[in-house]
């Protein structure tokens, strides 16, 4: 996707750049970051995962992980694993721009070995932060949230009140969840609802 | 249900969107002689027994993947999951 | 003072007197009550009318198995018809009334139904309704549904909230009896992760209403001890007030948590008034245990049914737990040892006991040792009682009459199997028992302990838990526990199978709540009823709120001897879920009005909401249907302005809603002429077609163009009905059919705001916001073209040089992000343009103006033959739909095809659903000539126009048909014409 710092239009975050703290947890739109989908060529995954793992030193996840630098937190690159020929990178705004005009950095460095399309606008994302958590996902997720089942670092698509989710574990009790972006206020309130029934006064 | 998904482990049904029997796959061949005969049987000819049978689930909400499930129309014991991907490569699919 | 029947002892607690009322009586309870205990302790014995014979109906048990106990809770919107008094937990301010009679309840006017009871026997519907035929509906049916039912409903939309949930566990433990809490603590002591579920309020199940010593302490001090101990562990989840009412596929339970329903309901808009009732949780197990105990069951005898006439287990229950009395003079009638308890534990209350009436000889004595002055009636029945609203005297065979205000009944005992058999196993009798037992075929990973298996001794009771739970850890690799097997000493427990009193001359009761006397038995089998499910069926045994949890052995023991065969032989029903009632609202959870379903918004959609618009529901999305102005009455004036100036001027839409999928690969054209009639290899970048897909029958399936952005990268569209379901099949095609084809698939359709600008000056309304050095000239940038740019000075766009409307026309993507600056940017470059904005209206009234099928057309049964586009399917290559297409049947000569009609009055209007018909034929089936599919009308053209599906229609322009429209009782004549009522040759969509 072209650049589009100097464009005259404005950006207008999914949400608005929400954010809220309840009892229990924050819950914030996390607006500052690109998302790339990345399929693999046919029978490229070796040649792919050995060019992004030289750029920029990450392995390409296992099924139902994602990876990520030594930082391990959202300031740094992060590769999700999507499905056994996909991925998603999820790249900080903040920090250099691996996949900025002109195809440059890691989309170069995966040249033919993969395919790579935006999804920065198909996605809102909302990050839920503390103690309450857990609780205000067992509300919305059918997976399991136990930390032997879903240790930091795991990462899975799912669905919640009808929609789809890709939910990624950044520690005990911390979540991002992405959710399409055409339904983002139907996602917000379903997050907000389960904070909420799980005595999350503002 | 569960379905114990090859590459992710254990998943609700929820998740899945189911379509019904695996023979879906075979799809014949176009320019064989008796192909509007072999397509007939292939569309509308499927198998509905009371006990083990391959069916396709798809993984809508998870990886999008296509899996071939054993499972068993009584007792919904289901014996084996594979991707659907691999079952077809090994029934002779391919370009 | 919290009633004349409060003895010393039980689990409530003194110190805090709860105030409540019955049937508008103000009452006083205790904390730890439950509604009936404290009915008792205020001597308010009648508390229902029975179902059929409106017979005065006291409580019957201590639990969920109560038939008669249902009363009304609540008032307005929040009235609760059907609730068990013996489960609900009394809290201050608790209003109950009695349900099911006409006038009060001391004198209800429909008790004349007893004496009518000769008439009112099984099967009375089917015999008493049948004629006269017009008496049904405005006699019969009128007279049943004000007389039928139990409760009353309030009408009203239900204020609580209610949600669901997920959990996920090693082991279930449901039930926290012996058994239950056993097992959870030496599954949690060894780091399983359990969870334990009690419908109760109080853990420790049939502990706390008996006299047991456990390792030495009162039964209900180790009860509370464990519970407390279990709290303590981290991975031991306590959910007390929740019922497990199902056993699912593959270790999930469904299981109902009752957050609030002990508290008083919430005043409306109240700080908590965000707090769930209920919750509906999806427990997802490893293993789970089944130790729900057991239920038990009556003895049938005449007029077995009077208040005051109880379940020996309850009447202890209710001095042992709840420090109640059931009477002043109690008598016990049963056919086993552990009716002798409830004697026994009474005389330690200081209750009068005025009788033990045991059904067998008791060549050894007596099973208990009571005080020598209890009367024992040994091998002696009690065959009738007397007492108008309660019981007074029992009546035994031998013609001696005792006089006593409380009849303690045991049966013996059912374990509660009702979960092992959600999967369609069969029970199995137990003859130590004299009653079912789990039978092979449990839900996988469900095992069973204590007395819901047919051990029905407290010490068999933790043996089995502890033994199930060792079992269970040992399976999925936790270490033993050390935890060694709590004590308790084995307590008698014979029983000889009694059912039925011989020498009961009147009706004996068998199911309380839905009146089914041994009579209707009878009856039943007479008339030919012999499986269980008929006898079921028949007499409604066993139905009702209750499910025959106190009825079904007794019926069957009852059919049996009628048939001279055993209980086993006889059969069995087998249960489905739930357990117990679980009401509809916590099903629905939180999917309720707004929150039924997610809704997409577009990214114009505020922009929309700002112009006025009003909005329509097309999937989960919401669209623009037309923008009204100032001055425009009624939708026709603003969308035939939408029209008018789309096709003068400029017009622009959002049309983001279509599916959008990025299709990439060395292999996504060779794809994609597998998928589509067309062929996609050979378009050159840079270049859009139409594509339309068929279905492997030949049916078409979806339309939409695809664009070639690159040597591997395609963007196809798809209609927005059917996003969602291309995907999926394009997926199956990649996966399944040609699974070594480079090709991937990425949905992009949130990814992206789409506009369409259409109309003469849309070209120089465009260059006013793309980037001046893309040339859009029609040279350039001809009809079809398509190119990834920038707009507004270096935003990433798309452009799309295709037309819905026939007009001059692009479709301008952006990220979806810049979608609302997007639309405020056209809509203000537009004012030069005379440009304004159309809803999805006027996209219909403009695509039908110039013949484009759509949903309506593309109906799952029209072929491309039937929509002319029969140019479009290739006959070189394969692709899916392209062998079974060729059939004859779907290529006859007299195909329908796709063609417009207008009306021969020009004033007359159309409407899809019309039927066409010769002019002179009759409106049958036989003269069906095809169907109008789409009908607008048309401002251009200044009438109504249809296109649709005729016979022949393309050798049949000019004729004159009927458009027969009989839902709208319309009859119109209309000419044939071509579907193509703007610009035929396409000069506008080409300028």
């Amino acid at each position: 996707m072209a650049d589009i710092r100097n464009s005259g239009l404005a950006a207008r975050p999914f949400l608005g750049g929400y954010t809220q703290d309840f009892q229990t947890v924050r819950l914030t739109e996390v607006i500052d970051f690109e998302l790339v989908h990345v399929a693999i060529a046919k029978d490229e995954i070796e040649r792919l995962t050995e060019k992004v793992r030289a750029e920029s030193g990450l392995d390409w996840p296992a099924p139902g992980s994602f990876s990520t630098g030594e930082r391990d937190d959202d300031s740094d690159l992060r590769i999700v694993w999507l499905a056994a020929d996909q991925g998603m990178i999820i790249i900080p705004k903040s920090g250099e721009s691996l996949l900025g005009t002109g195809r440059t950095g890691l989309a170069d460095a995966i040249g033919d070995a993969g395919y790579l399309t935006g999804q920065t606008d198909n996605w809102v994302a909302l990050r839920l932060v503390g103690t309450g958590s857990v609780p205000a996902l067992e509300r919305l997720c059918p997976l399991d949230l136990h930390e032997t089942a879903m240790p930091p670092g795991t990462a899975a698509r799912t669905i919640m009140e009808h929609l789809a989710v890709i939910i990624l574990r950044e520690s005990p009790e911390q979540f991002l969840l992405l959710s399409p972006s055409s339904s983002a206020g139907s996602f917000l309130h379903a997050v907000e609802t389960s904070i909420l029934n799980t005595g999350g006064n503002t | 249900m569960i379905i114990n998904h090859p590459l992710l482990g254990p998943r609700d049904a929820a998740e899945f969107v189911h379509l019904g029997d695996a023979a879906m796959i075979d799809r014949p061949d176009w320019q064989a002689k008796d192909a509007a005969e072999a397509f007939h049987d292939y569309l509308y000819l499927r198998d509905n027994p009371a006990g083990t049978y391959r069916e396709l689930w798809y993984h809508e909400q998870g990886d999008r993947s296509w899996l071939v499930v054993i499972r068993d129309t009584i007792t919904h014991d289901i014996k084996n999951v594979e991707l659907a991907r691999d079952h077809a490569r090994r029934r002779g699919r391919s370009r | 003072m919290t009633g004349r029947f409060r003895i010393p002892g039980g689990l409530v607690d003194r110190t805090q007197p709860i105030g409540f009322s019955f049937n508008g009586r103000e009452l006083s309870g205790l904390q730890g009550d439950t509604l009936a205990s404290a009915l008792l302790a205020n001597g308010q014995r009648l508390v229902g009318r029975s179902f059929k014979y409106h017979r005065p109906r006291g409580i019957l048990s201590a639990g969920p198995e109560e038939p008669n106990a249902l009363v009304q809770l609540h008032r307005g919107a929040r009235l609760e018809p059907n609730t068990k008094a013996t489960v609900t937990e009394l809290f201050a301010g608790l209003a109950a009334t009695s349900q099911n009679h006409l006038g009060s309840l001391d004198f209800d006017l429909l008790a004349v139904n007893d004496l009518l009871s000769p008439f009112l026997t099984a099967g009375f519907y089917y015999k008493t309704f049948m004629w006269p035929k017009s008496f049904w509906e405005k006699v019969y049916e009128p007279l049943i549904r004000s007389s039928a039912g139990l409760g009353r409903l309030s009408g009203e939309a239900d204020p609580d909230h209610y949600d669901k949930g997920f959990l996920h566990c090693d082991l279930l433990v449901i039930g926290a009896g012996p058994a239950g809490l056993s097992a959870a603590l030496a599954a949690g002591e060894s780091g399983a992760r359990v969870i334990l579920a009690d419908e109760d309020f109080v853990m420790g199940g049939r502990l706390n209403s008996e006299t047991h010593a456990v390792n030495g302490q009162p039964g209900h001090e180790w009860a509370a001890r464990t519970v407390a101990e279990l709290a303590e562990m981290e991975t031991v989840r306590l959910m007390p007030r929740t019922t497990v009412f199902g056993a699912f596929d593959h270790g999930i339970y469904g299981v109902l948590e009752r957050r609030r329903d002990h508290l008083p309901p919430l005043a409306d808009g109240s700080s908590d008034s965000r707090q769930p009732r209920q919750i509906l949780w999806h427990i997802y197990t490893k293993r789970a245990i089944l130790a729900s105990g057991s239920i038990e069951r009556p003895i049938a005898f005449t007029n077995n049914d009077r208040p005051g006439i109880m379940l020996a287990g309850a009447v202890r229950a209710y001095a042992n737990r709840f420090g109640v009395a059931c009477g002043q003079r109690v008598a016990v009638f049963t056919n086993n040892d552990d009716g002798w308890r409830t004697a026994a534990d009474l005389q330690d209350k200081d209750i009068d006991i005025a009788a033990v009436v045991d059904t067998r000889s008791l060549p050894d004595g007596p099973p208990i040792h009571l005080n020598a002055r209890v009367p024992i009636h040994a091998g002696e029945e009690v065959v009738d009682t007397r007492g108008r609203r309660g019981i007074t005297k029992l009546v035994l065979a031998s013609g001696k009459r005792v006089r006593a205000d409380c009849l303690a009944v045991s049966g013996g005992w059912n374990p509660s199997i009702h979960l092992s058999s959600h999967h369609g196993g069969r029970p199995v009798w137990n003859d130590n028992i004299a009653g079912f037992v789990p039978g092979e075929r449990h839900p996988p990973n469900l095992s069973v302990a204590g007395a819901a298996g047919g051990s029905l001794t407290l010490g068999s009771a933790f043996r089995e838990g502890t033994a199930q739970a060792a079992a269970v850890l040992d399976s999925l690799g936790y270490p033993p526990s050390r935890r060694p097997v709590p004590e308790a000493s084995d307590e008698p427990a014979a029983i000889s199978a009694f059912w039925h009193v011989r020498e009961s001359r009147g009706r004996a009761w068998i199911d309380f709540q839905n009146d089914v006397t041994d009579k209707d038995v009878r009856l039943s089998h007479r008339e030919g009823y012999r499986s269980v499910e008929h006898l079921k069926r028949y007499t409604t045994l066993g139905m009702s709120t209750d499910q025959g949890k106190t009825a079904n052995v007794n019926g069957l023991a009852a059919m049996a001897k009628l048939s001279g065969r055993t209980i086993p032989e006889t059969g069995t029903t087998v249960f489905r879920p739930p357990w117990t009632p679980v009401a509809i609202a916590a099903f629905a959870g939180r999917s309720r009005g707004r929150d039924f379903r997610p809704v997409r918004l577009t990214p114009s959609h505020r922009w929309a909401e700002e112009q006025g618009a009003v909005f329509v529901e097309t999937g989960s999305w919401l669209r623009a249907q037309w923008f009204p102005r100032p001055g425009e009455h009624g939708w026709r004036q603003s969308v035939d302005r939408e029209v008018r100036t789309t096709r003068n001027t400029a017009g622009f839409c959002d049309v983001t809603t279509l599916g959008k999928i990025d299709i990439k690969g060395t292999d996504a054209g060779t794809f994609l002429d597998r998928v589509y009639t067309g062929t996609f290899s050979t378009l050159p970048i840079g270049r859009v077609r139409y594509g339309l897909m068929l279905r492997e029958d030949g049916i078409a399936y979806d339309d939409g163009t695809t664009a070639r952005l690159g040597e591997s990268h395609y963007l196809m569209t798809t209609t927005t009905a059917n996003a969602v379901l291309v995907f999926r099949q394009l997926e199956f095609a990649r996966q399944c059919l040609w699974p070594d084809l480079d090709v991937h698939l990425v949905s992009v359709t949130d990814g992206w705001a789409q506009f369409s600008v259409a109309g003469p000056h849309s070209r120089d309304l465009l260059r006013t916001i793309i980037d001046p050095q893309h040339d859009i000239s029609n040279a350039a940038f001809p009809f079809m073209a398509c190119s990834e740019l920038t707009v507004c000075g270096g935003c990433a766009a798309r452009l799309f040089r295709i037309s819905f409307s026939g007009e001059l026309a692009y479709e301008l993507a952006v990220p979806a992000r810049f979608g609302d600056s997007m639309i405020r940017r056209i809509a203000q470059s537009g004012l030069a343009f005379d440009a304004v904005p159309y809803g999805t209206e006027a996209l219909g009234v403009m695509r039908i103006e110039k013949g484009h099928a759509s949903g309506n057309e593309l109906d799952g049964q029209t072929t491309a033959l039937n929509l002319g586009l029969s140019a479009m399917v290739s006959t070189k290559k394969d692709f899916i739909g392209m062998t079974l297409a060729k059939r004859p049947e779907l290529n006859r000569k007299d195909a329908v095809r796709l063609m417009g009609f207008i009306p021969v009055d020009r004033a007359a209007p159309l409407a899809a659903g019309a039927h066409f018909l010769a002019r002179d034929a009759d409106p049958t089936t036989e003269n069906d000539q095809g169907w109008m599919s789409s009908a607008a009308h048309s401002p251009i053209l200044g009438h109504d126009i249809g296109i649709g599906f005729i016979e022949r229609g393309h050798e049949r322009v000019g004729e004159i048909v009927r458009a027969w429209d009989a839902v709208r009782g319309r009859d119109t004549d209309v000419e044939i014409v071509s579907p193509h009522f703007l610009d035929p040759k396409g000069d506008r969509l080409r300028g």
